[in-house]
């Protein structure tokens, strides 16, 4: 393949895969800013390994947003001491948007896969088994397990919080 | 599921993002190395070059094959951990069989291959590092080769870390320097003299070529000494130090492998033959799945991660601790994320007294 077909290739997905990126960071980060910052590393790194992965693209880069996002939360937090990330009100969206990268960090490294492909990236459950090396059974196997997980440490911090703020 | 986490304004990218995108990315591109083990790389050459698969197996059949229990079986297209080990030859393989004493393990580094992502991800491991060792109390991680050979080595990693290591690769530093001999000597520039009187080195300041002896003791050097215009001072950073050196030399030994002329196959094949006889693998990797690997490193950028360790003193000996941030640590090896190369990246800076070789 020419240099010049290969770059062609990836203008016409362009769009498509900073899309991705972005919102996978956006999830993640809930900073404009920051997550084109990702959107835009994110992408740099697709087209730098362009020919290799344009056959699995979408997940590729999905990935790749993701972790580079986890690593700027990370860099935050340390500098920052744990303060809520994310806009919005810091008990519904902020509390949703840190249980989640907390999540994702905790779980065992399929299910945060699954997860990540999964609601972070929108891929279908067969792109995500294509993509991982499993089936379609494990990955919704993944997913359900990941999804309990994150539902229970929520309920969790939702009776956390309420009590704090005298609630309920 | 978590659309309600999304910019609730659409986004479009400029014209700019998509030309930074571009300029970035031809910037990666140019800078990436596959700094490895060196006798792997040569491999890809080989299979790389209109001399074939045959050839390649014929010539690697001087690999040294070795049953090392303990390894786990990864599923076909997951990814896989190899444990590197680079030793200092001086006494003969470690698995010799008949009575010659085991070599040292001198460097070991963990590869991570992941097929999915095309990520090669390396985590060295200090050979001062200090572990429990099954069935021999806690000892340094360099010692444990010597007690169980490549098995005990194994078992200490995969436990102090808490991985699995599917594959193992071990070649001597006479397999590294004998290379460098073959290639014509490697250049690199020391910004001032530098030395060291137990390993036989002495470089001047700037751009020098070295020859295989000289690659070989800068590999192992534990003492090195640079001259500051008036006094030799002595690197500080010990093992941290010698790491770094380590993996500049294998990044330039391998990119300067990589821009040799390979049309002649006989030069080649003779190059591969030498390194083969240093090399020993686990049974379980086979010359195709080998060849594999090094390919896949060479055409890949490598993520470099860092174990976090302390210094500290036990029982009068000068060890490195496994610090609070090595389950972290590890586990980012693991994912392949956190590149320490990027703008985004959380590196802490490297050792500042370390004394550092440039390629030139």
């Amino acid at each position: 393949m020419t240099e010049a077909s290969a770059s062609e290739s990836f203008d016409e997905r362009f769009e498509h895969l900073v899309g991705l990126a972005y919102r996978a960071a956006y999830r993640l980060l809930g900073d404009r800013s920051d997550a084109e910052d990702v959107a835009q590393e994110a992408l740099a790194r697709t087209f730098s390994r362009w020919k290799r992965i344009r056959g699995h693209a979408e997940p590729w880069v999905v990935r790749v947003a993701t972790n580079l996002a986890l690593d700027r939360l990370r860099a935050r937090t340390r500098a920052r001491d744990h303060r809520v990330v994310g806009q919005g009100s810091p008990i519904d969206v902020g509390v949703d948007r840190l249980e989640l990268v907390r999540l994702l960090e905790s779980l065992p490294r399929r299910q945060r896969e699954v997860l990540v492909l999964r609601y972070l990236g929108d891929r279908s459950e067969a792109e995500t088994a294509r993509v991982l090396g499993t089936s379609v059974g494990t990955v919704k196997r993944h997913a359900h397990r990941g999804l309990a997980a994150l539902r229970t440490r929520w309920a969790d911090l939702e009776s956390e919080s309420l009590s704090f703020n005298g609630g309920a | 599921m978590f659309d309600h986490l999304d910019d609730p304004e659409p986004f479009y990218p400029s014209r700019q993002m998509a030309e930074q995108v571009r300029r970035r990315g031809r910037a990666l591109r140019r800078r990436r190395t596959a700094g490895m083990g060196a006798v792997v790389a040569l491999t890809v050459l080989v299979a790389g070059s209109a001399a074939g698969v045959a050839l390649v197996d014929r010539r690697l059949d001087g690999i040294q094959r070795v049953e090392v229990a303990g390894l786990s079986t990864p599923d076909s297209g997951a990814a896989i951990t190899i444990l590197m080990v680079g030793t200092d030859g001086l006494r003969g393989p470690s698995t010799s069989a008949d009575g010659t004493p085991p070599a040292r393990t001198d460097t070991l580094l963990l590869a991570r291959f992941d097929p999915s992502t095309d990520a090669v991800s390396l985590l060295p491991v200090p050979r001062d590092l200090w572990v429990e060792v099954d069935g021999h109390g806690p000892n340094r991680i360099n010692q444990v080769q010597a007690l169980g050979g490549p098995k005990l080595l194994v078992d200490t990693v995969a436990g102090t870390l808490g991985i699995s290591i599917d594959h193992y690769v071990e070649t001597n530093l006479e397999g590294a320097a004998a290379m460098g001999d073959s290639i014509g000597g490697l250049p690199l520039a020391f910004e001032t003299p530098v030395r060291d009187q137990a390993a036989g080195l002495h470089l001047p300041g700037g751009c020098s070529t070295l020859d295989g002896q000289e690659l070989m003791a800068l590999a192992r050097s534990r003492r090195l000494q640079a001259f500051d215009g008036a006094r030799w001072m002595p690197d500080s950073s010990s093992d941290l130090g010698r790491i770094e050196r380590q993996q500049v030399v294998l990044a330039a030994l391998v990119a300067r492998v990589g821009s040799l002329d390979v049309s002649d196959p006989v030069a080649l094949a003779s190059l591969l033959e030498q390194v083969s006889g240093h090399l020993i693998v686990d049974s379980g990797l086979d010359n195709r799945a080998l060849v594999g690997l090094a390919r896949q490193w060479a055409g890949s950028s490598t993520v470099s991660h860092r174990l976090p360790v302390a210094d500290r003193q036990i029982g009068g000996a000068s060890v490195l601790v496994l610090e609070d941030g090595a389950a972290e640590a590890v586990s980012r090896f693991v994912d392949g994320s956190a590149d320490r190369t990027g703008p985004l990246a959380t590196s802490d800076p490297s050792s500042p007294s370390a004394v550092v070789p440039t390629p030139c």
